[in-house]
């Protein structure tokens, strides 16, 4: 191996410890605990305050919005037995409605309210692998009786 | 047609498996007549899959809605346009696309090399037809576009209606005809490692595959930020998204090859990279593929949680394990003859972008993985989101957008410092004014300085090199100005094709910069006729109607944007409620110019029609768009041959 070779080999490695440095750090200091509502629960008073993404589903009849402004909004997940009541200021996806997957991100507070600072929901039929077709075939039959004449 | 669709898929599984028989037979006892029966065998199952696609189409178009595909993704007052883009709005529709596009590309660079790389080809064959017979193996086995209902509804349920969007009509194609477009490449590829013919024959026949697939590629990842960016209401077009990662990491990949592969052709360098590049880019196509059908990570957009995870894990498997054996196999051919010579030179600096670009796919990919890493590690599931990939892509980024200007400039071999400060000497001066100019205005912090100046720097390189190549073509040839600079550009397609993609890139790095930097936020409730100011502008409420468009229930506001007391335009952000969907949607409404777009989201309202609004000014978005028509068009460029390259066959650069 020539000089110049070795100079390049060196400064390679330079570059990829630097990165590794950066993905290792990165992931050291922006990483956050993923659980679901009933491992929360169980260990409620461990995991206060420690930046937590929670997934659990939306129950139904707890989404509440703010009458004053529209964007602060409350709601409950459930899983396992477990219930969190979560709030969240902003605009929440179109997806978070009754019965939806919800994943949370935030921090559990004293008063037990989950603070979340990032929402994401996805419709609990809309997708597929959906057996219930009754549903939809019901909404279908609605659909086609108020737009044909 | 559900008959004729479901035979059609059938039969293309048979003539697939056949082909691949009779091509590595043909390869084996080296028989021309069986090869060329394999050819065919490709052509016919491209022609059965058309089939397929066409009758599910007409399913669709004539509301049969006794196939489920059908029932699920379509409805009867859903416009035709979203009737036909249904076909890539559910699983089993999107897995007969990847089929659709796998055997038109085959059966397209089977009659383009028919009479050429007689040695390759059957393998080349065999690997697409492998390929094929995967994903339709998943249609008749487990996500059958064809199934029927046991019943026929009376109207389907319809597509998402997120997904009825033109850009989203047009996006997913754009991304199969990407990810699906580096099976070729990787077929030849294998073809070479399996026949023995390592020269660079397979290299000039990928050449235009890998660019027309990361064409569309890049076509379609910004397509999909701008249906985000339009569609999900959140101010941003990307969210460091499972799904968007998954485009993003072979595109990567893809870039580092365009790049890595001119060291070989130049030097005979890097072979066992570029080996190993062409493999890796295929295979994160599958695992894109993969990822979002799998449901192993969850994700905005992921398609819901499918048993097709634990197939698609295997044949990646099957995929990596043949092609990795088949490099080790032929190792001792692939050793290269040609050393570095210094540090200083344009093959180092190519193979810096190289590694920075494998780190930064890498930290995506670790990044996106890591929940299940660490939950197989640890037993712990652990998450990292926007703030880690942007703190370990923005320095990555920086660094690419530094070696964008370098790299083409810098000498191959050895650059001497006379040679550097000749070619640097003005970009350098362009990038640190920019710098301090806008230190002057106080604008933005370290990372924003070093991204704009670095851009001021790489317009720098490239205008430069315009300018000169031009001067001395028309001081040569006696030609005006405009001539000789596009005579300069046609005669090297390549190199002046890949500069203006450099600007592409450039553009869109100062939108991205203008975007997540300076972006201002503001909330308000407000009662007809109040204002609220966001940036210069300021927003007067108008009023709140509902009504009804072609079954579609609408809430719409309006508000009237004032620019300094002149009422400018107006904007509608509306709600909209599909018929038989369980939620509404948010349109938001967007006015967009060169300096910002203003963004309005119409968050909640009551009886009285008090409304709230969310609003954002995200400045220099629209550049990210142009970025993409400039970039697009520089790819173009690349994709014609040179003259005199096709006819003497060797690269000239």
């Amino acid at each position: 191996m020539g000089i110049r070779r070795k100079q390049v080999v060196i400064a390679g490695l330079i570059v990829t410890a630097a990165l590794g440095y950066l993905i290792f750090s990165g992931i050291r200091d922006t990483m956050v605990f993923y659980y679901t509502v009933s491992e929360v629960g169980s260990q409620r008073d461990t995991l206060s305050g420690v930046p937590l993404r929670v997934a659990g589903k939306v129950v139904t009849g707890t989404i509440e919005i703010s009458e004053t402004n529209h964007l602060d909004r409350h709601f409950v997940i459930h899983e396992g037995g477990f219930q969190i009541p979560v709030s969240y200021h902003g605009i929440t996806p179109d997806t978070l409605v009754d019965g939806a997957d919800a994943v949370v991100e935030g921090k559990l507070r004293d008063d037990g309210v989950f603070h979340a600072t990032f929402v994401m929901a996805k419709c609990p039929s809309k997708y597929e692998g959906d057996t219930d077709l009754s549903k939809y075939r019901e909404a279908g039959v609605a659909a086609r009786t108020e737009t044909s004449p | 047609m559900i008959v004729l669709g479901h035979s059609a898929l059938i039969a293309a599984f048979i003539t697939a498996a056949y082909t691949i028989a009779v091509a590595l037979l043909g390869a084996h006892r080296r028989q021309p007549n069986l090869v060329a029966s394999a050819r065919n065998g490709v052509h016919v199952t491209a022609g059965l899959i058309v089939l397929a696609v066409g009758s599910l189409l007409w399913l669709m178009a004539n509301d049969r809605f006794v196939v489920r595909y059908v029932a699920e993704n379509s409805r009867i007052d859903q416009p035709l346009i979203y009737k036909i883009s249904a076909l890539w709005g559910g699983m089993a529709g999107s897995l007969l696309l990847w089929t659709l596009v796998l055997c038109v590309y085959s059966s397209l660079a089977a009659w383009i090399n028919r009479r050429r790389h007689p040695e390759l080809m059957p393998y080349v064959y065999a690997v697409c037809m492998v390929t094929a017979l995967f994903f339709i193996a998943l249609q008749l086995f487990a996500a059958d576009p064809f199934e029927t209902l046991p019943f026929t509804p009376l109207d389907g349920r319809g597509l998402n209606p997120l997904l009825q969007n033109p850009a989203m009509a047009i996006h997913p194609p754009n991304l199969y005809l990407g990810y699906v477009g580096f099976t070729i490449p990787f077929a030849f590829a294998i073809a070479a490692l399996a026949s023995g013919r390592l020269d660079t024959s397979w290299l000039h026949a990928i050449r235009r595959w890998t660019i027309v697939a990361w064409f569309f590629l890049s076509i379609g990842i910004t397509l999909g930020a701008q249906w985000a960016y339009v569609e999900l209401g959140w101010g941003g077009y990307w969210g460091w998204d499972p799904v968007e990662n998954a485009s993003l990491m072979p595109w990567l990949v893809a870039t580092a090859y365009l790049h890595s592969v001119m060291i070989e052709e130049k030097k005979q360098m890097l072979r066992i990279w570029n080996m190993l590049m062409v493999i890796a880019t295929f295979a994160l196509c599958i695992f894109g593929t993969f990822l979002t059908r799998s449901g192993i990570v969850s994700s905005v957009h992921a398609f819901t949680t499918s048993n097709l995870g634990p197939l698609f894990a295997i044949f990646l498997a099957i995929v990596l394990a043949v092609s990795l054996g088949l490099v080790a196999l032929r190792l001792p051919d692939l050793r290269s003859t040609n050393q570095l010579e210094s540090v200083l030179s344009r093959e180092s600096s190519f193979l810096f972008n190289n590694l920075v670009l494998v780190v930064s796919c890498f930290a995506v990919l670790w990044g996106t993985m890591f929940p299940v890493i660490s939950e197989a590690v640890n037993g712990v599931k652990i998450t990292v989101g926007p703030p880690f990939f942007n703190r370990v892509n923005v320095p990555i980024f920086l660094m690419l957008l530094a070696l964008t200007g370098v790299g083409p400039l810098i000498a191959w071999r050895r650059a001497s410092w006379p040679s550097l400060r000749r070619a640097f000497v003005w970009p350098s001066v362009a990038g640190i004014g920019t710098m301090v100019v806008m230190v002057s205005m106080r604008l933005g912090g370290p990372y924003t300085l070093m991204s704009i100046g670095l851009s001021a720097f790489v317009v720098g390189t490239v205008a430069q090199e315009f300018y000169r190549g031009t001067k001395a073509r028309s001081l040569a040839n006696q030609e005006s100005w405009h001539q000789a600079l596009i005579g300069l550009t046609l005669r090297n397609k390549r190199r002046y094709g890949g500069y203006v993609i450099h600007i592409g890139i450039v553009l869109m790095a100062i939108g991205i910069t203008g975007s997540s930097m300076f972006q201002r936020e503001v909330e308000a409730t407000l009662r007809p006729g109040e204002t609220v100011d966001v940036g210069s502008y300021r927003l007067q409420y108008e009023e709140l109607r509902h009504f009804q468009v072609s079954g579609v229930e609408v809430t719409s506001a309006s508000l009237i944007a004032f620019d300094s007391t002149r009422p400018r335009f107006r904007l509608v952000p509306q709600r909209h409620f599909h018929p038989g969907q369980e939620n509404p949607t948010t349109e938001v409404a967007i006015w967009s110019s060169l300096r910002h777009d203003l963004y309005i989201v119409l968050a909640g309202w009551d009886a009285q029609q008090v409304a709230t609004f969310k609003a954002y000014l995200n400045p220099l978005v629209k550049w990210i768009w142009i970025g993409l028509t400039v970039l697009a068009l520089g790819t173009i460029l690349v994709m014609f041959p040179d003259r005199q390259h096709s006819q003497v066959g060797i690269p000239n650069y």
